[in-house]
């Protein structure tokens, strides 16, 4: 029992962290209609340059916003310079143009920081408090806060102001809000840069947790991908809650099955769900059957 | 005076409503680098005036309607609304500027509520400016609010053209631009598009209508022109294009004649 | 009266024609792989492994042609489904067995893993199969990576020595007699795929679903049958490649090969076999002299992509139309011509 407890409790600040990496993902998908498979790498492009600037002897906040920033303004320059010129060419080349900048950021971190994984301090605390037979330490609690603190505002912009009515808008038909004075071209800009913060705080989060490698972005970007769907690619809240169930299958595989297929899970999780309810659970019907 | 809130009635003289319209001058305008689809065209839409442009299938009716709202570039010639050069705006700017357009085919976002569709339109108001043009808009078309929390997407083609027409004039427009409205519809919807159509120009604001419906536009028109292939062949007051040879024996078929 | 000889006239042309056809294609590369290997008899050890990959990889791609150049489904499986045709040469006793089944069962196994993604493709398109097949494509990794005691974990597994009429494969000089020739007959069995109609209701499935449904195509069958034949032809470079290096492991089938594939494919061009090979040799050469650059090779690889992204949108073989031009931009030409009109 002690074991199922401490599983969920590990879950939860992971999903809160795989919700931020959904989230994001879906952000930029429900804007462009474009699978950005880059993003768990850009993900991780923060923790490196955070891990850079402690090592200049920065302040923790500082170099944590910093690598923050570094994503977001990676997200930027990626939109700007490689997909811009892409979107007027059939959907699977910036699609296949994502996946090259995902190989281009995995040899850039490999260069520059080495293949060996590297270990970054936690935000807040890792000694754990003991509550009735679980632990739980204060780093758990500052990264389910963070998350919160950063999604449940967004959401709530995305579904209620114009600007997120403009970038709903924009995905399904771009020329038609170009009608009522939405600049499509800013939009998608705005949804890649807000994805990159969601994708770099998820990252500098994940950090210190997981350990820090190359090859984790890919990793981070098909658990982020799986929980998107089962969400519902698309809808927001769906991502959040696909975060949470995912990370809770994969932690419970991991104790309960087998250590080394917790991701497989999630894998099976997404084919099943693309085989049997393509919307996801909380995915837009009328959608679905328009973009399957 | 619901649409242009604290602003002067047009006033009845013919040019100074034409001044406070729309005025098109010897447009050229072609896709990419092919040939021109128009050429040479011109007219005037004065405020509170129904101007209807009729053609066949390929005249370059949509084309028009296109190059008005900046999806299209024009080659040559100049748009001015209200005095003011629109040649060579972009669409985001045109539309910020008093030019809605209804796309054919009506193209509501499918997957967002009626209501959320129709704040869309509003984009460029600020939060309580957007909140006036709503009330105004649904006190102008009430059956909006009967369904503004249902999706666009399950709405039925009529509901969906008064919807698109309602989300063009959440931007509180000076000039209209209505694509095929008819398209589609039921004659009662039919019926019911063209009335609005009318009473959104008696507030005063300038619309263009295209439509094959030849007989259907010409009525509720006050003027009208013939498009074919691309050049403005016969222009002139409603009631004379629907009596004019040409146009019967072109557009109005015997059947379509004894239809109407 | 006059249309009805017209046709008649025009099915007779069409008969000749076709008669025509299969001779024609084989003849074609037959001189081309005969002329090929001429000129490589002298050719130093290096050139003749680039050509030996070359010919791996072109195989794989034609398999993706089907999939990605005719059907549009984006699949960064075909990788993936390379390992699966490889470790099966690995893990069958392939002195006993012999060359020959072994082949068989490699492009049987990859058309059935392959085959599990088609299961999917059937229902969606574009993104959500891309993703369906990412994570078929890591979860074939993920099992080659746990089950070390089969497929020897990230180490990889051993592929024994295997010779053809007494010519040991994992020479370049010698796979390339067998490479070469399997080239043209993919090369050829994908010429006639695209040509049938099972070919032209992937296209038609491609460019607009609901007229090809309409039209009585039955859409999800033709993609998964797409997915199966792709992965035969997958299996069948990956059991090449294992013989080729005598190893396998999960780093020469990683995301990379994928997007390299799919690389091929789009610059060779959907509408000919041609195009693809030459792609094929092409980008293999390109990105064979990227090893030599170690450890930037990754950098120089994912900037190489997308420069040609963004700079070639016409393809390297200019011989067919890229896939990009072809599905992308005369569709949209042609709906805004539609709406237009």
């Amino acid at each position: 029992m002690a074991i199922f407890g401490q599983t969920i409790i590990s879950a939860v600040a992971a999903g809160a962290i795989y919700a931020l990496i959904a989230v994001g993902f879906s952000l930029i998908y429900q804007t462009t209609k474009l699978v950005n498979f880059a993003h768990g790498s850009i993900a991780i492009l923060a923790p490196y340059v955070s891990y850079s600037l402690l090592k200049l002897g920065l302040a923790m906040p500082v170099a944590v916003l910093g690598g923050v920033l570094a994503a977001a303004a990676f997200a930027f320059v990626m939109d700007r310079v490689v997909l811009a010129p892409l979107r007027t060419r059939h959907i699977s080349v910036p699609i296949l143009a994502t996946v090259a900048v995902a190989i281009v950021i995995e040899a850039v971190t490999s260069l520059v920081w080495g293949s060996q994984p590297l270990y970054l301090e936690s935000l807040a605390s890792d000694e754990p408090w003991r509550i009735s037979g679980l632990s739980i330490t204060p780093n758990q609690v500052v990264i389910v806060g963070i998350t919160g603190a950063v999604v449940l505002p967004l959401l709530w912009i995305i579904a209620t102001t114009k600007v997120g009515r403009a970038m709903r808008g924009c995905a399904q038909d771009p020329e038609v809000v170009t009608l009522f004075g939405v600049s499509p071209a800013r939009m998608y800009l705005l949804s890649f840069v807000l994805g990159g913060v969601l994708a770099g705080l998820a990252g500098v989060l994940i950090a210190p947790v997981t350990g820090l490698k190359p090859t984790g972005g890919l990793e981070l970007s098909t658990i982020g991908f799986s929980a998107a769907v089962l969400g519902g690619l698309g809808s927001l809240p769906g991502a959040l809650v696909g975060g949470f169930l995912i990370a809770l299958l994969i932690n419970m595989t991991q104790v309960y099955l087998s250590a080394g297929y917790g991701l497989g899970v999630a894998y099976l999780v997404m084919a099943l769900v693309l085989l049997v309810r393509v919307r996801g659970l909380f995915g837009d019907d009328i959608e679905a059957v328009r973009q399957v | 005076m619901l649409w242009k809130a604290g602003k002067e009635r047009p006033k009845e003289d013919p040019a100074v409503r034409a001044e406070q319209g729309l005025v098109v001058s010897g447009i050229e305008v072609g896709y990419h680098r092919g040939p021109a689809i128009l050429r040479d065209l011109s007219l005037t839409v004065g405020a509170g005036e129904i101007f209807a442009v009729v053609g066949r299938n390929g005249a370059g009716k949509t084309t028009l309607l296109r190059a008005l709202s900046g999806l299209l570039p024009c080659r040559r010639g100049s748009v001015r609304l209200q005095g003011r050069d629109f040649t060579g705006l972009s669409a985001e700017r045109v539309a910020r500027s008093g030019i809605a357009h209804v796309p054919a085919g009506r193209r509501v976002i499918p997957g967002m509520t009626a209501l959320d569709n129709l704040k869309l339109g509003g984009y460029q108001h600020s939060r309580t400016a957007l909140a006036s043009a709503l009330d105004d808009v649904l006190a102008m078309l009430p059956a909006l609010a009967t369904w503004g929390a249902r999706r666009a997407g399950t709405l039925s083609g009529g509901e969906q053209q008064l919807l698109a027409i309602g989300r063009a004039l959440m931007s509180r427009p000076v000039a209209l631009l209505l694509d095929e409205p008819l398209t589609g519809l039921s004659p009662a919807y039919q019926q019911d598009v063209l009335e609005e159509m009318s009473k959104i120009a008696k507030g005063g604001t300038a619309i263009l209508l295209v439509e094959q419906n030849v007989r259907k536009s010409l009525r509720t028109a006050d003027r009208g022109m013939v498009l074919d292939e691309g050049r403005g062949v016969l222009t002139g007051a409603a009631a004379e294009l629907l009596a004019a040879d040409r146009l019967r024996d072109g557009y109005l078929g015997v059947g379509d004649a004894r239809q109407a | 009266m006059s249309s009805i000889t017209r046709s008649a006239a025009y099915r007779g042309w069409r008969r000749r024609a076709q008669g025509l056809q299969p001779v024609r294609g084989p003849l074609g590369f037959a001189v081309t792989a005969a002329v090929f290997m001429v000129a490589l008899s002298g050719a130093p050890d290096t050139t003749l492994m680039t050509i030996s990959l070359a010919c791996v990889y072109a195989i794989a791609a034609l398999g993706l042609t089907v999939v990605f150049g005719l059907a549009g489904m984006l699949s960064l499986a075909q990788a993936a489904i390379m390992a699966v045709g490889g470790y099966t040469v690995a893990l069958i006793a392939l002195d006993t067995i012999g060359l020959l089944p072994a082949l068989l069962l490699a492009v049987v196994a990859g058309a059935a893993v392959s085959g599990l993604s088609g299961v999917v493709g059937a229902r969606t398109k574009s993104h959500y199969f891309a993703l369906a097949t990412l994570a078929l494509a890591e979860g074939v990794r993920l099992v080659l990576v746990n089950e070390s005691s089969v497929t020897g974990g990230s180490n990889g597994h051993p592929v024994a020595l295997v010779s053809l009429l007494g010519l040991q494969l994992a020479d370049p000089r010698y796979f390339i007699l067998l490479a070469v020739p399997l080239v043209a007959g993919c090369a050829y069995l994908v010429h006639c795929l695209r040509k049938s109609r099972f070919g032209l209701s992937l296209k038609a499935a491609a460019a607009d679903e609901y007229m090809a449904k309409a039209a009585g195509v039955a859409i999800d069958r033709s993609r998964t049958l797409a997915t199966i034949v792709s992965g035969g032809l997958a299996g069948l470079a990956g059991a090449l490649l294992a013989i080729l290096n005598g190893y396998v492991g999960p780093q020469d089938f990683g995301l990379g090969a994928a997007v390299l594939l799919l690389l091929i494919v789009v610059f060779g061009g959907a509408s000919s076999s041609m195009g693809t090979v030459v792609a094929a040799v092409v980008l293999t050469y390109a990105s064979r002299g990227m090893l030599d650059l170690a450890e930037a090779s990754g950098l120089v690889y994912g900037l190489a992509t997308l420069l040609l992204l963004l700079l070639l949108p016409g393809g390297v073989a200019g011989v067919g139309k890229a896939v990009a031009g072809r599905l992308g931009g005369r569709i949209r030409r042609a709906r805004t011509r539609q709406e237009e009109a």
